[in-house]
């Protein structure tokens, strides 16, 4: 009994102590990241500041928002310089729908790019609002990265007012309070945020970046991309201004035409002398389809989708068969000594063999075909194509400053050297063309220069000429030359926006 | 009668209180019960979570399987001990292949986000999947159904709790168990699909409607073609089972040592498809003295598998054998083929053609994407997964003074699992190709534990009884994980490949990271009153509070209080031929969730979002808010309402009923924001869902005259399921896509059964032109444009005058009507027959097993019967690879069939040696049995197999369950 009490008093003992003991400490509960940081904690110095800068420029890469919503291609496909394309009619109903102008709000590429520019806005209001109180920072880094993010922002909300025209103008991050109180603003609301932006972003930019730094935006990139907006916001007393800024650039000497047309789109031509700005794409980052729709992806999947279907031959590796070049673009470059360079005559490469998908014509897309010599060695083939897209060449800039000249009424002997110099490249005659026709002229080159690097479909809207030349794909004038807001969109904005008009 | 039958249940009360409250001294108390276990069976005793509880007097609605239900049925994993076996549980296999986990739902689908009951194993909550466990080691299985009894789990009951005991040593001699099986499995069903001048056939036709010229000039002359299920499925794939078991006791301790090893091949693709499991278990529990008992069990399991892909339209064995056309040869043979494309480049043959020694495997040059040569693609996947797990638990219990006991219980799950794989080089077609070879390993580690301090008192007082509990425990859980890949290894062997050997140095990649911490501290208390057996009452309150939430709601409170009559007890109660024991009980109660994932109620700063600059190239890593933060994110909250019924009628008869109402408030879920806010919002809790049902057991057992004895049982399970609230503006959730297209086929949305099929409503064919131009809208236009005498008649749902996406809508129904079970048990003399089956009814399957995006691919037999003219079929439309009116590419009811099945799951027939030879031997019992698996199934389904529990429904080529034969012996020593 005795030995039993003392074994009682034991175990009591055991039991207060386990009880204090596995009380469980204070902060027991309390989880700390594990690669990743809590976001009050953020936003310190300037290597976090990078970081977030960074994130700005990862959606101007995207092409995974919302299905395969490339933006450049989808621009062709709208445009009359391709056709959809894939296996069959049923493969991308959203591509078919851009072809033949049937996208509806529920239909359609829209809430991909939608998305993936307010995205980019909101990392850019985000930026702005934080990088001003980060403490461990230079003056300098602030200012460079600040018109950076500036220029970014610029360049989402002109996708945007192109695309859609009234958006939403959000220039800070929202609170939830603020969800639901926005309104669209007008097209020159939103040109003219672009315009404050492109103009407080240009003296702050670097003239040239390095080797090391190549992507990030300069001083001509903004100087160009604000030319390009004036051009678009099809004012009279803005093709001044587009004339001035592109002169700056042309004058600044950093950039010069690539010696042989066929070298821009090679790899080798990526960040040439030419490149004004260019979105960057990976071939390094294993991408695959378990993150696909997420953004993180770096590949350009447009590339895998441009190539011939299950190709087999030389030089090129197959591809999805979309946005096959059209007769009428094939038949207007015959003769041009761009043609090689820019469409590919599937049928008549020797000793290869491919399947002809929807409407197949035969030609396909050269300047961004995928090559066997770029093939991704690193995760799934088809989302790692590292092919850059050449968003603003310096030739575009020459066409630019001779249409501002030709338009505002400025020197035409200047205009016709621009133009000159483009067609001079690949050895073709002199234009001596005046007044209107001079301007005929310059559209001519853009159309030929740049084909299927998606300028064609609005340099016709904004010239007025969509509804007669794409009227056959069923282009409806007053409706199409925007998308309509996606129908979810709508839905979850609890009534802040309106849908676009014929739609 | 009455009399005698209190007494004894005063003497089991008595009996009772000695005792503990662990689990192994309760499956001691199980067994001793068992053992002496009168037909009316009243007398088990529960394990009800920090306890027991004698099951005459449980007030919640707890379901039991007990070791002998499951005796010699080939069961490979836990869960399918339950199967059909209680009310109120559906449990479906994932699929047919070896190792396969189930989906388990306890009384319908609770939440949105995981549905998943909690596994508890001899009182360790057990992380990560109880594919540890040897189904031969279990003593007994408790569902707790209904909140009032599984609020002691607090904030993981929610979804029930499956208490599962393992078997202990018993009082007496030490007995030996020796146990095998052998069998062999195969497919019970092949699809029709159609052959090479069927194919050839209906690619014209194809063809020829779209105005495009004829592929096949001679279908004829092709004949049959390739049956490419035939090399797909694996004839007579072995299944073995070895189990040894020696349990007993000493003066002061009691043992149950076992171990056991199964090794089972898949029914599809030949030797890539495998289970292993070797396990080795010791419990033992030691009275040290007469107030101290102190014990462990534990248990060490080595997993090995090897899978394939499947349940995927991306390019699994079945999916590929069921769309591969049939011409293709399963090998090339002919010369003249060979020096061609596909499998020649430049006149040369290419150097990365699957082989082997039946030489060079066929490539399709008509069908594309993911559609490759099943077999050849099979060569090129070497996937091995392994996993060591260690549940272990140890504990030491005190009695302070007579009644109250103190007990201190750590319990511990260590897995360490990951996988190695090889991919050789190879060229499946022209977009599926590997140039380089390339070797890949990960590793993981996660590491669970657990610390239980209880307190139980028991005392007996006049007709009182009180039996009350008071805990605190403490749980954390960390992980760690490795991984990485290398190409060029200087082999093709896939046994000889590994990281170390790759000859390419650079091309490395590495990943590995450790999980964020997972702690949760609880208090609860439990207590039953109970006057005279008549009168029982139950209260619990469980306090927890999870690392998954912020300072706000870290703390949840889970209260339950349930109540029973026993009216056979009371003095009122007159015997009476028809209804011998009732009791009616009813309970209310909250449990909890805590389904969300680590800091997603904090703003993170996550990478990922990189940006690559340079002319070198560099990736650059970019990073942004994963999200708004949510400081008041807290627990889903069940609540549950139950009343219920247990009597024995009619002597032979039990019945159980229980009607319940289950309400999940406060789902979490990401709100929909419109995307100009540009981030996405945080997880909130924002949905409600509505459970309710009823589930009634029918038992009848019956000894005959002539010695048969009858023992049956069956359960009927009836639940609505309805997604009540959302939480978005949109009212619904997106679900599952089907395809290249991303096809949305299921939806979650408000007032409906969660993820219904969702589509477009068809309404016959079009016979001809006239019917397409006869329909109009009101204004007299045409409502499908498009469309052509053949085409599918789509319904405009919503009455607009136009047929288009808004006219989608629910088309199916994943979640049965109801699901039942049935048992039955015959012996007479030595030999015994067991029949069990199992069934569920008006659920509805989509079957997404053909790829309709690509038109060459291969097609189900019932496409002969497609519309070929007026009046040739009203539900298949016609074919043609300009498919205008969308009859193939859009979601409809075309892809939607019956699901309701029953399936006799298990015969058995088994004859018990005669005592008088064994005895001779030293054996106490050897019984030698056939055991058939799913033998019959009865379906309209018409694909592989109906009982598909992963993807909501949606077949997308399901590995069919095996139908097994196998022979068994059971000796005891």
């Amino acid at each position: 009994m005795r030995n039993s009490i003392h074994i009682r008093s034991k175990v009591f003992l055991l039991v207060g102590l386990l009880a204090s003991a596995t009380a469980c400490k204070k902060d027991f509960l309390d989880v700390k990241p594990v690669g990743r940081e809590l976001e009050i904690n953020y936003y310190r110095n300037e290597g976090q500041a990078f970081e977030a800068l960074v994130s700005i420029y990862d959606a101007l890469q995207w092409n995974d928002q919302g299905g395969f919503t490339a933006f450049r291609m989808l621009l062709n496909v709208a445009s009359d310089e391709c056709h959809a394309g894939g296996s069959d009619a049923s493969d991308q109903p959203t591509w078919v729908a851009v072809d033949n102008f049937s996208v509806n709000p529920n239909l359609g590429p829209q809430a991909g790019f939608w998305r993936r520019n307010y995205k980019g806005i909101y990392r850019a209001n985000l930026f702005l609002e934080k990088i001003q109180n980060i403490p461990d920072a230079s003056v300098a880094f602030k200012t460079q990265t600040a018109a950076e993010a500036r220029f970014l922002r610029a360049k989402f909300y002109f996708d945007l007012v192109r695309l859609f025209g009234n958006v939403p103008l959000i220039t800070k991050t929202l609170q939830p309070s603020e969800y639901y109180t926005i309104k669209q603003e007008s097209p020159e609301a939103i040109y003219n945020q672009i315009e404050q932006d492109l103009l407080a972003a240009i003296p702050e930019l670097p003239l040239s970046v390095g080797a090391t730094l190549k992507g990030r935006a300069t001083k001509g990139a903004a100087q160009a991309l604000l030319a390009r907006a004036y051009l678009y916001m099809n004012k009279s007393d803005k093709m001044d201004d587009v004339a001035t800024l592109c002169e700056d650039v042309i004058q600044s000497g950093v950039y010069s035409l690539e010696k042989k047309y066929g070298d821009i789109f090679k790899t080798s031509g990526e960040w040439g002398t030419e490149s004004v700005f260019e979105i960057a794409y990976s071939e390094n980052a294993r991408s695959d389809w378990g993150s696909w729709g997420s953004g993180w992806g770096e590949g350009n999947v447009s590339i895998q989708m441009v190539g011939m279907r299950d190709f087999d031959g030389l030089i090129y590796s197959p591809g999805w068969g979309f946005a096959p070049v059209s007769e009428t673009l094939a038949t207007f470059m015959q003769g041009d000594p761009r043609f090689i360079h820019t469409i590919i005559d599937a049928d008549n490469i020797a000793g290869a063999t491919y399947s002809p998908g929807y409407q197949n014509t035969g030609y396909f897309i050269r300047k961004y075909a995928p090559l066997k010599e770029n093939l991704s060695s690193d995760g799934e083939p088809a989302l790692n194509w590292g092919n850059n897209v050449r968003e603003i060449r310096y030739a575009d800039v020459l066409l630019m400053a001779a249409e501002g000249l030709a338009r505002s009424g400025g020197s035409e002997s200047k205009a016709q050297g621009y133009l000159n110099d483009v067609r001079a490249r690949v050895s073709l005659p002199a234009v001596t063309s005046t007044g209107n026709n001079l301007l005929l002229d310059i559209y001519k080159e853009r159309q030929l220069e740049l084909a299927t690097e998606g300028h064609r479909f609005f340099d016709l809207v904004r010239t007025g000429q969509a509804a007669t030349v794409l009227a056959d794909k069923g282009f409806v004038f007053g409706k199409n030359e925007y998308l309509p807001l996606p129908q979810n969109e709508i839905d979850a904005s609890q009534g802040a926006l309106k849908q676009n008009p014929g739609y | 009668m009455i009399k005698n039958y209190i007494q004894k249940l005063k003497l089991t009360a008595v009996v009772g209180l000695f005792f503990s409250l662990s689990a192994e001294t309760q499956a001691q108390a199980v067994a001793k019960d068992t053992a002496k276990q009168d037909i009316e069976g009243i007398d088990e005793v529960v394990v009800v979570g920090y306890g027991t509880q004698k099951k005459s007097n449980v007030t919640g609605s707890i379901s039991q399987v007990k070791a002998k239900d499951l005796e010699d049925i080939p069961l490979t994993r836990v869960e399918q001990a339950l199967q059909g076996r209680t009310s109120g549980v559906q449990i479906l296999q994932n699929s047919g292949q070896p190792g396969s986990a189930s989906v388990v739902r306890v009384r319908g689908t609770s939440s949105i986000n995981g549905s998943n009951p909690l596994y508890v194993v001899d009182g360790v909550l057990i992380a990560g999947g109880i594919d540890f466990l040897n189904p031969n080691d279990i003593e007994t299985i408790e569902v707790l159904k209904d909140a009032a009894s599984a609020a002691i789990y607090g904030a993981r009951g929610a979804n029930g709790v499956i208490i599962i005991t393992t078997k202990g040593g018993k009082k007496g001699a030490m007995r030996v168990n020796f146990s095998s099986y052998v069998g062999i499995q195969n497919a019970w069903k092949m699809l029709p699909v159609l052959k090479a001048s069927e194919y050839a056939t209906l690619q014209n036709e194809m063809a020829a409607a779209a105005g495009q010229a004829l592929p096949y000039a001679n279908p004829r002359s092709l004949g049959e073609g390739t049956d490419w299920q035939s090399h797909i499925f694996n004839k007579n794939a072995g299944i073995r089972n070895i189990d040894v078991n020696i349990s007993g006791s000493s003066d002061r301790i009691t043992y149950y040592a076992s171990i056991s090893k199964l090794d089972q091949e898949g029914i599809v693709a030949p030797g890539k498809s495998y289970f292993s499991r070797l396990s080795a278990r010791l419990n033992t529990v030691i009275n040290v003295n007469k107030r101290l008992t102190v014990g462990w069990n534990a248990a060490y399991t080595h997993n090995e598998s090897q899978s394939v892909a499947e349940n995927t339209e991306f390019g699994s064995p079945l999916g590929r054998a069921l769309n591969m056309d049939p011409i293709t040869p399963l090998y090339e043979t002919d010369p003249s083929k060979l020096t061609d494309a596909p499998y020649s480049v430049g006149g040369n043959l290419r150097k990365n053609l699957v082989r082997d020694g039946g030489g060079i495997y066929g490539i399709s040059s008509r069908v594309t994407s993911e559609v490759l040569n099943p077999v050849a693609a099979l060569l090129t996947d070497n996937n091995t997964g392994w996993s060591d797990k260690v549940v272990n638990n140890t504990y030491m219990e005190f009695e302070l003074m007579k009644g109250l006991k103190f007990r201190s219980n750590m319990g511990i799950d260590l897995a360490f699992y990951g996988g190695y794989g090889f991919r050789p080089a190879y060229y499946l077609n022209g977009t599926n190709y590997l140039d380089t070879n390339f070797v890949f390993q990960s590793f993981n580690r996660a590491f669970t534990w657990m610390w239980d301090n209880t307190i139980s008192y028991n005392k007996q007082w006049r007709k009182h009884s009180i039996d009350a509990v008071v805990g605190h425990t403490a749980q954390e859980t960390n992980g760690t994980y490795v991984g990485g890949s290398k190409r060029d290894v200087p082999t093709q062997n896939p046994d000889d490949a590994t990281i170390d050997y790759a000859r390419n140095q650079t091309s490395e990649d590495i990943y590995g990271g450790r999980w964020e911490r997972y702690a949760i501290e609880s208090y609860f208390a439990r207590a039953n009153y109970n006057y005279n057996d008549k009168y029982l009452v139950t209260a619990i309150l469980r306090a927890d509070a999870s690392s998954r939430f912020g300072a706000n709601y870290r703390w949840g409170y889970f209260p339950s209080i349930s109540g029973g009559w026993n009216l056979h007890n009371e003095s009122f109660w007159r015997k009476n031929r028809y209804v011998q024991t009732s009791k009616v009980k009813m309970g209310y109660g909250r449990s909890g969730n805590d389904a969300a994932g680590s800091l997603e109620y904090a703003a993170t700063i996550v990478g990922s979002k990189s940006y690559t600059f340079g002319t070198g190239e560099v990736l650059t890593n970019g990073t942004a808010p994963a999200q708004v933060a949510n400081p008041d994110l807290r627990w889903e909250t069940v609540s549950q309402f139950n009343i219920g019924i247990e009597s024995r009628i009619f002597k032979q008869f039990t019945v159980g009923f229980d009607i319940y109402q289950k309400t999940t408030t406060g789902m979490m879920s990401r709100p929909v924001l419109p995307d100009y806010i540009g981030n996405d919002a945080p997880t909130s809790n924002v949905g409600n869902m509505l459970n309710r049902g009823i589930d009634l057991e029918l038992g009848y057992n019956k000894t005959f005259a002539n010695g048969i004895v009858l023992s049956t049982n069956g359960n009927i399970s009836f639940v609505r399921n309805e997604v009540v609230l959302i939480g978005n503006e949109t009212g619904f959730l997106a679900g599952s896509r089907w395809g290249p297209q991303s096809l949305e086929i299921t939806r979650i949305t408000e007032g409906n059964p969660i993820g219904h099929f969702y589509g477009y409503k068809t309404d016959g064919i079009f016979q001809s032109m006239t019917e397409v131009n006869n329909y109009k809208n009101a204004d007299g236009k045409l409502l499908q444009e498009d469309a052509q005498a053949g085409d599918f008649k789509f319904v405009d749902v919503n009455n607009d005058g136009v047929i288009d996406e808004d006219d989608r809508t629910m088309i199916g129904n994943p979640t049965p009507d109801f699901i039942f079970g049935l048992n039955i048990n015959l012996k007479y003399k030595g030999f015994d027959l067991l029949i069990f089956g199992q069934g569920v009814y008006g659920n509805d399957i989509y079957n997404a097993t053909r790829r309709y995006d690509l038109p060459s691919a291969n097609m189900y037999a019932s496409s002969l019967n497609r519309w070929t003219g007026s009046g040739t079929s009203n539900q298949y439309p016609r074919l043609t690879l300009k498919d205008a009116n969308m009859n193939f590419a859009r979601s409809s009811d075309f892809y939607v069939e019956d699901g309701s099945f029953f399936r006799i799951k298990n015969i058995q027939i088994g004859y018990h040696i005669p005592q008088k030879i064994m005895k001779q031997l030293g054996i106490s019992s050897a019984r030698f049995y056939y055991s058939g698996s799913n033998l019959l199934t009865f379906t309209r389904y018409r694909g592989f197999d109906p009982e598909i529990g992963s993807g909501f429904g949606i077949d997308r080529g399901i590995y069919p369950q095996a139908r097994m034969h196998s022979l068994g012996i059971n000796v005891y020593f």
